[in-house]
């Protein structure tokens, strides 16, 4: 991937329970010039995506707190069948007991709530970043 | 009898009514023979009683005198009271050009009446209200196909808009309801907003003006306008305030070429001169660095030489950002300056400049002597003669440098710089050209002939004078008189360095520059001066490194051109998630001409490559306790 690309070409899932949640970050995408979105509403919504088309998908954007299949659950079904996905993980809490769950889980990044549009474009630069370096 | 007598009395009445008419009236009868005719007919026509006894003769007459339709007037309506219909009615001009109409009228018993009378006058009206109207309408066509847009407006309250001419919308590129009846302040102040004060002066004084505005269309695209502004108060005419607005968006677009143009030649000059004492200088530093080569060789202490390159890389430096500072026709910053200590500075450079044949001899006071000056003024002064100096003399002779104080005739104390030479001397036929850029007796490729017209340039810029004078053969001398300053306390430099030591010690810097030798020489800065340095190879490093740095950043120090992610959008991430941290740019090119493309938040701090230290260390000092920058310290940014 040459490195003088900006973020519009990056393809994203994002998995959250709620509706309002994704438009609000499909918006915050939208800002940064990312067209390639995808969305489902759960764990296993996205599990299915991701088996069948995982190479449409660059980045997960998920929340950590959804009914069923938590976005935990989620990172570490899919961390099974593709252990390089980059991951960002979306944390309603500070402590450090999550953080501390969450980086060993093998999140990439994650981002506490609330965050503001330069909140995710930073954390989607330093994955990027990431991925160009291998 | 008496009804005979009453028939005479009254056919004498007739015929005297009839001779006093105004108008000429002939009779011919049914056979079309001239029975009668009065006096007004016969001067009209004279020919008339000798050779127009036929009607038709006179018809020939008329028709022989007619004018040409397109000298036709149609006065027709003048004479809508007629009743009886005219067998025809034409128009006639006689020998003195003044017009008749020849009405005939052929009667029920077939006599005919013919009756002619002068028009002159009502023609003459006639054809200036015609004249006037084709005027008007050709005007009128001229203003609508004008490129121009047009429009007046009435002197009084409010200045309604009476007249607009059709290419004034497409001009202004607007749609919708007419200008007409709009006030004109209203108008004026919408489209020309940023002269509208000036404007409304010109109007209030009834004086005339010319403005310009950039309009900003609603396509995106920009366009130049201008508007010529008429208001002059006329006592004869009507008052109206005529505006002419033009499109001048071509026109200045060439005179920004014009003037890109003049300042690439004078930058190109100015580049050549300043080529030409970075040369000197990179020679200064490869002096000293072979001298520091053998030195090593021997054993010897190269301190001093190190000590010497660092001064000239500090000139080096301060040139480069006098070529920058051009670009904007800023001159880089005078202040109190000891000339004597300059002058001593400078000394060391001469050496290895002029090599060992040439013997350079300085003669300078003690005691300091406070001038106006920069020192990369005097640097460039002196250095400039000193070479004009060596190329006069062929391969051997004398440099004298010496600095006094002189009270000249306007009673003030002047320090006067001297610089001498035993060369061959200025022949009195170019002694004026010397300071001409371009003129040089240097052969091809030796000289720029920019040396002394910059030194010319330097010395009237600080405010200082500069005389020559020169025997052949013996040498020249060169003489720079500069004011003194008299407050000497206001030159003491602080230089407070020391003092703020620990302001910086223990705190973080964020440090993000592409060019891998710089940020190592950053780094080891930095450290020197107690602060903890994250090196960020690129923008995107940096935001990384910050997204993983869990404690405080206190500062972030960022290049602006990087590739990916530059510095201005690793300032507005940062900005955003740390609001604590102080955020300073460098760069290559200072100058905002230079720097049109980079949108630089306002009140940004701005220092232009190569950072020295102990510029860098006052910025940091001044920005950590949230003192406020000048200019000299760096740019701060203010549009």
């Amino acid at each position: 991937m040459p490195k003088s690309e900006g973020l519009e070409k990056l393809k994203v899932l994002i998995v959250d329970d709620q509706s309002d949640a994704r438009s609000m970050i499909r918006g915050m995408l939208g800002e940064l010039g990312i067209t390639q979105i995808f969305e489902a509403c759960d764990g296993k919504e996205a599990m299915t995506f991701t088996d069948a088309a995982m190479d449409m998908i660059d980045v997960v954007i998920c929340d950590w707190n959804m009914p069923r299949m938590t976005g935990i659950d989620l990172l570490r079904q899919m961390r099974s069948v593709m252990p390089d996905m980059p991951f960002l993980m979306i944390t309603g809490r500070g402590d450090m007991d999550s953080v501390t769950a969450a980086k060993s889980s093998g999140v990439t990044a994650y981002i506490r709530k609330p965050f503001s549009p330069a909140n995710l474009e930073i954390k989607l630069r330093v994955i990027k970043s990431k991925m160009d370096n291998g | 009898m008496v009804k005979n007598k009453k028939n005479k009395i009254e056919i004498e009445t007739y015929e005297e009514m009839f001779n006093s008419l105004g108008t000429g009236v002939i009779y011919y009868d049914h056979n079309g023979w001239l029975i009668n005719s009065n006096t007004m007919a016969t001067s009209i026509v004279p020919e008339l009683s000798s050779n127009m006894n036929h009607f038709l003769d006179f018809i020939s007459f008329v028709f022989e005198h007619s004018l040409d339709i397109s000298e036709q007037t149609d006065i027709s309506t003048t004479f809508e009271n007629t009743h009886n219909i005219p067998s025809f009615c034409e128009i006639i001009r006689l020998r003195d050009s003044s017009f008749y109409m020849v009405k005939a009228i052929t009667q029920d018993n077939r006599n005919t009446i013919v009756e002619i009378s002068d028009i002159s006058q009502i023609k003459s009206h006639a054809d200036g209200i015609k004249l006037l109207d084709r005027d008007n309408r050709i005007l009128l066509q001229a203003i609508q196909s004008s490129q121009k847009g047009i429009f007046i407006a009435r002197h009084e309250e409010q200045n309604p808009i009476i007249f607009v001419n059709q290419p004034m919308d497409g001009l202004l590129g607007r749609t919708g309801e007419s200008l007409l009846g709009c006030p004109l302040e209203a108008f004026l102040s919408t489209y020309f907003s940023d002269e509208w004060s000036e404007i409304s002066e010109v109007i209030q004084q009834n004086k005339n003006g010319r403005f310009w505005q950039k309009l900003n269309l609603p396509d995106g695209t920009v366009k130049w306008l201008s508007l010529n502004l008429s208001t002059e108060k006329n006592d004869e005419t009507e008052n109206m305030i005529i505006g002419f607005i033009s499109d001048e968006t071509i026109n200045k677009i060439n005179e920004q070429h014009i003037l890109q143009g003049q300042k690439m030649d004078a930058i190109g000059k100015l580049a050549g001169g300043v080529a030409h004492d970075f040369n000197n200088i990179l020679s200064i530093v490869e002096g000293y660095i072979r001298l520091s080569e053998s030195a090593i060789k021997r054993g010897e202490d190269v301190s001093e030489n190190f000590h010497r390159i660092k001064k000239a890389v500090t000139r080096g430096s301060g040139l480069t950002r006098q070529l920058l500072m051009f670009g904007k026709h800023r001159v880089s910053e005078n202040k109190v300056v000891d000339l004597c200590t300059q002058v001593r500075d400078v000394e060391s450079f001469l050496e290895p400049l002029l090599g060992v044949h040439f013997k350079v001899r300085i003669d300078i006071p003690d005691h300091p002597i406070f001038i106006q000056a920069s020192t990369d003024a005097i640097y460039q002064i002196i250095m400039n003669l000193v070479i004009n100096a060596r190329d006069a003399m062929n391969g051997v002779g004398d440099v004298d440098i010496s600095i006094s104080e002189n009270i000249k005739v306007d009673k003030k104390l002047y320090a006067v710089l001297t610089i001498s030479d035993t060369g061959c001397g200025i022949p009195e036929s170019i002694i004026g050209k010397i300071f001409d850029p371009f003129f040089t007796t240097k052969e091809q490729g030796k000289g720029t002939g920019l040396g002394l017209s910059m030194v010319y340039g330097v010395v009237k810029q600080i405010g200082a004078d500069i005389s020559v004078s020169s025997v052949p053969d013996e040498g020249t001398v060169f003489t720079i008189t500069f004011p003194i300053v008299a407050d000497h306390h206001v030159s003491m430099e602080p230089k407070n360095i020391s003092s703020g030591a620990d302001r910086l010690s223990g705190k973080t810097i964020l440090v993000a520059e592409d060019e891998a030798d710089l940020l190592m020489i950053m780094k080891g800065i930095l450290e020197d001066f107690g602060m903890k340095v994250i090196p960020a190879k690129n923008g995107q490093e940096a935001l990384c490194l910050q997204d993983e740095y869990e404690d405080k950043i206190d500062f972030l120090l960022t290049d602006i051109v990087m590739p990916e992610l530059g510095g201005l959008k690793l300032a507005d991430l940062i900005r955003e998630v740390r609001p604590e941290t102080k955020i300073l740019f460098m760069s290559g090119y200072p100058d905002r001409g230079d720097t049109l493309n980079f949108e630089l938040p306002r009140d940004a701090i701005f220092m232009a490559k190569p950072v020295q230290p102990d510029f860098l260390r006052n910025v940091l000092e001044k920005v950590s306790v949230g003192e406020t920058l000048n200019q000299t310290d760096a740019i701060v940014w203010q549009s």
